[in-house]
């Protein structure tokens, strides 16, 4: 017996009466549920003029609003050097001190440690930009024996601090969360610690882990004023290519500097704001990645109960 | 010493630097932070109004301008963020629209800052034609901290112990009543808690309001809902940028000390709410 | 000894359950199918069965507290006295006020026993002194207000399990209903103070209807005055207690009632 024509028998469900307290959280809800697709829409119809104007310039390596060139090429390039470059700093670093951390035996240690380094998340990031403009800036160019210290390189640098946080919170989530049965039980078939997390506590952490990085990734990739005090702002490809000593401009920094100066309705305008779709676009599809990751693990974590 | 045991050495070795670093990092900010900015801050530069574009005087406006915009923000936030848990935990049946509602949250909180500066730019300065107002960059900020304040506020809501909700209905209570009786009162820790992480968030954000809410000399308190503020972030941005200035410099690390220890404030207080207004917590 | 209180009317109606052809299914999973039944008033009532057998899934169909799980549909009449449940009782609040119901594991809300106690009537204009009887009278009910009669306003957390079990009984006592809803009331509770739950239950049983999921076949033994045995679904056999346990008719339940075994 099926219950799929169980409406037709049955007397309808009395409904949620519509009272007004009902429609208040309905209302409120629906309202802050749908503002992420309103921003997306928002941004996608400002840049509408410029796409349709500008179109496939916007592709080259030119940007140059007085001559009607916008190509955005430099800014997406920038912003994926400098994201590559926290990450490579960030990732190892952070996952590292997770697995250190989780060998602290002692819970309260362990938390205390774990909140302070969190901190480094609480400091605001036009803070970073003034730790990147005093001393970071200056020490990449006495370093490297540059006229500025302001290039891509300090940009990455100081980003990777900024994610670290994240990558090393939510690396030590997954890693504690690894049954102690699995460690257990490695460590007594005789397994070096190195040996113990490489076949039985990674293999369960790394999806935890890897959303991590995509969650850190997006961070970095939407970091705006750090990222705009130290890059140099100059809106070029490097050249060569690989040149982190040399300025250079994100997306993010773009904005920043630019918008104040641009007239609202103008394809310059439009041309900025499509730079901003497509970075956001970008970091919503990071994002929801990650938590399809985490949802996944949970999942599964889930079913090991069971 | 075997390839085994030695490659476990460099594993382990790996490990303490990496701690150790990040150690190191952390403590070298903080006494950056406190060594520049303690030799800036005094009373006088607590509660003086800036001169010389930044470069004399204090931060008083900076200040209040800072705290009004982040405290009218979570005055907005509140309703809207408690509502959305509360739909999602207690009224949305169906699967589709709670992976709906998730998926927005964490989109919200996946858009970079400049993103929410731009569209408040767009919609509300340019289209709707507020101009410069710190009232609508309030409301960005608010936009900002619904994520942090819906999360905190749906797992305090969804940690209550199973059954709270049943016995509620099985006494005769309108869902109505479970809702303000029962699922709010016993996830107030997680509102709270939310609150403050989102608020210690947004009194630092500047790229969400330097296009629409805020001008950098001359403001001080705004007479009507438009007209700007000046605000810690954007000052510290403003004096950051004539850099060559050691004086302008200077007040930057001040104000920075100051934000950096209303985030703390904020901070804190979000520490303390999870723990003390858990009405759970005592049998934990 | 029903205690008097004030807000219920003299003339009690009547609280005899029929159900008529009823099923319930979660989703494409049918966990009741087509029974049939009846239960007295004024009298314990058992539901026995092993788990699965959709007995948990009847009783919370009888107050309705199902609607609010996703996918849960019913068919078929429930009738407590005169009324239907799904078509008499348009505020399904008014449903659950009149039948009470007492989970598994004690859940007292945070705050005092006094407020645990009145939790249920928040709604209604009650004096103090109003409040102070019927807290009163619902934890004597409920065979309680010895143990707290001292310290109503120390948080109802500090209760032992036993204890909070018979303050959620006193709590749905409050709200003067005419039918107690029992989902397994002992399950989580030491022997003693089952031992006292069960007594309690009796003493009830001559003012309320009362529906008792179980699957202590011994304590139904003890408690029931008439037993319904339900597997897979379906009702087996049902019958008054000595009926039940001594001469039951198909040898199923025998199996059941004696080796707590079944193979349906």
């Amino acid at each position: 017996m099926s219950f799929a024509d169980a409406a037709a028998v049955m007397p309808p469900r009395p409904r949620a009466r519509r009272d007004s307290f009902t429609l208040w959280i309905t209302g409120s809800a629906w309202l802050s549920a749908s503002l992420a697709g309103l921003i997306l829409l928002t941004l996608a119809v400002q840049s509408a003029p410029a796409i349709r104007q500008a179109g496939g310039t916007m592709l080259s390596v030119q940007w140059l609003p007085s001559a009607g060139q916008y190509g955005i090429i430099p800014m997406v390039f920038g912003s994926l050097v400098v994201m590559a470059i926290a990450m490579t700093i960030a990732l190892p670093v952070g996952v590292m001190a997770a697995v250190q951390l989780s060998q602290i035996k002692s819970l309260k240690t362990r938390r205390f440690v774990k909140a302070l380094l969190e901190g480094l998340a609480g400091i605001p990031s036009i803070v970073y930009g003034l730790i990147g403009v005093s001393f970071l800036s200056v020490f990449v160019a006495d370093i490297f024996d540059l006229q500025t210290g302001r290039v891509i390189f300090t940009a990455g640098l100081l980003l990777s601090v900024m994610i670290l946080p994240t990558i090393l919170t939510l690396s030590e989530d997954a890693i504690s969360a690894v049954p102690n049965a699995l460690t257990q039980n490695a460590a007594a078939l005789g397994l070096y610690r190195f040996e113990i997390f490489r076949s039985a506590v990674l293999p369960s952490a790394a999806p935890h882990i890897l959303g991590a990085g995509l969650l850190a990734l997006g961070r970095a990739l939407g970091e705006t004023m750090a990222v705009m005090l130290i890059i140099g702002s100059l809106d070029r490809l490097p050249s060569p290519l690989w040149n982190v000593l040399s300025s250079g401009q994100t997306i993010t920094s773009k904005l920043g500097r630019e918008v104040g100066e641009s007239a609202f309705g103008s394809v310059h305008f439009s041309a900025l704001i499509f730079s901003a779709l497509i970075l956001v676009i970008i970091t919503l599809s990071l994002t929801i990645a990650a938590q399809i990751l985490f949802a996944r693990r949970a999942k599964t974590i889930g079913l090991l109960h069971v | 010493m075997s390839r085994r045991a030695l490659s476990d050495r460099a594993f382990r070795l790996a490990g303490y630097i990496a701690l150790g670093l990040c150690l190191c990092v952390l403590g070298a900010l903080l006494f950056a932070i406190a060594y520049a900015g303690l030799k800036a801050v005094s009373f006088d530069f607590l509660v003086m109004p800036s001169k010389d574009f930044g470069a004399a005087g204090g931060i008083r406006w900076q200040i209040i301008g800072s705290l009004l915009m982040a405290v009218t923000a979570s005055a907005l936030v509140l309703p809207f963020a408690t509502a959305l848990a509360v739909y999602r935990a207690d009224m949305a049946r169906s699967a589709r629209v709670k992976r709906f509602i998730d998926l927005s949250v964490f989109s919200l909180n996946g858009i970079p800052s400049i993103a929410y500066g731009l569209f408040g730019l767009i919609v509300f300065v340019n289209i709707l034609g507020t101009g410069l107002s710190w009232f609508v960059g309030s409301i960005i900020l608010a936009m900002m901290m619904m994520p942090t304040v819906t999360h905190c506020a749906l797992s305090a809501m969804q940690s209550l112990p199973s059954g709270v909700r049943e016995n509620g209905y099985a006494l005769g209570l309108t869902r109505r009543a479970v809702i303000t009786r029962i699922t709010l009162p016993q996830s107030l820790h997680g509102i709270v808690t939310g609150l403050m992480i989102g608020l210690a968030r947004a009194i630092g954000e500047t790229a969400p309001i330097m296009f629409i809410a805020t001008a950098f000399s001359g403001v001080s308190l705004p007479s009507g809902l438009q007209g700007p503020v000046s605000t810690l972030p954007t000052h510290i941005l403003a004096l950051a940028q004539q850099a060559t200035n050691p004086d302008a410099l200077r007040n930057a690390w001040g104000a920075s000390f100051v934000l950096i220890g209303l985030v703390f404030l904020f901070s804190t207080a979000a520490f303390i709410a999870r723990t003390r207004l858990n009405p759970y917590s005592e049998r934990l | 000894m029903k205690p008097e209180l004030k807000l219920v009317s003299a003339q009690t109606p009547p609280a005899a359950i029929t159900v008529t052809d009823f099923s319930a299914a979660y989703g494409d999973v049918n966990v009741i199918k087509n029974i049939s039944l009846s239960v007295p008033e004024k009298s314990v009532t058992c539901l026995l069965g092993p788990s699965g057998s959709g007995k948990s899934t009847l009783l919370r169909s009888l107050n309705r507290i199902n609607d609010d799980v996703a996918g849960f549909t019913t068919k078929g009449d429930i009738h407590i006295g005169e009324s239907c449940v799904h078509k008499g009782f348009t505020d399904v609040t008014r449903l659950r006020a009149k039948a009470g119901m007492v989970f598994q594991t004690p859940c007292v809300f945070p705050g005092s026993i006094a407020a645990n106690v009145l939790f249920g009537l928040k709604g209604r204009k009650l004096s103090k002194i109003e409040k102070a009887q019927i807290t009163e009278q619902s934890l004597r009910a409920a065979a309680l207000w010895k143990d707290v009669s001292h310290r109503l306003s120390a948080p109802a957390s500090t209760l032992s399990v036993g204890q909070q079990q018979r303050l959620c009984i006193a709590r749905a006592l409050a709200v003067t209903p005419d039918i107690l809803l029992l989902d397994e009331p002992t399950a989580s509770v030491d022997p003693v103070s089952a031992r006292e739950i069960e007594t309690l239950i009796k003493t009830l049983s001559k003012d309320y209807t009362i529906i008792m999921v179980t699957h202590d076949v011994r304590q139904a033994g003890r408690v029931a005055d008439r037993a319904i045995f339900l597997c897979d679904g379906e009702v087996i056999e049902q019958g008054p207690r000595d009926h039940m346990f001594s001469k039951a008719a198909l040898p199923k339940t025998r199996t059941y009632l004696l080796e707590e075994f079944c193979d349906c």
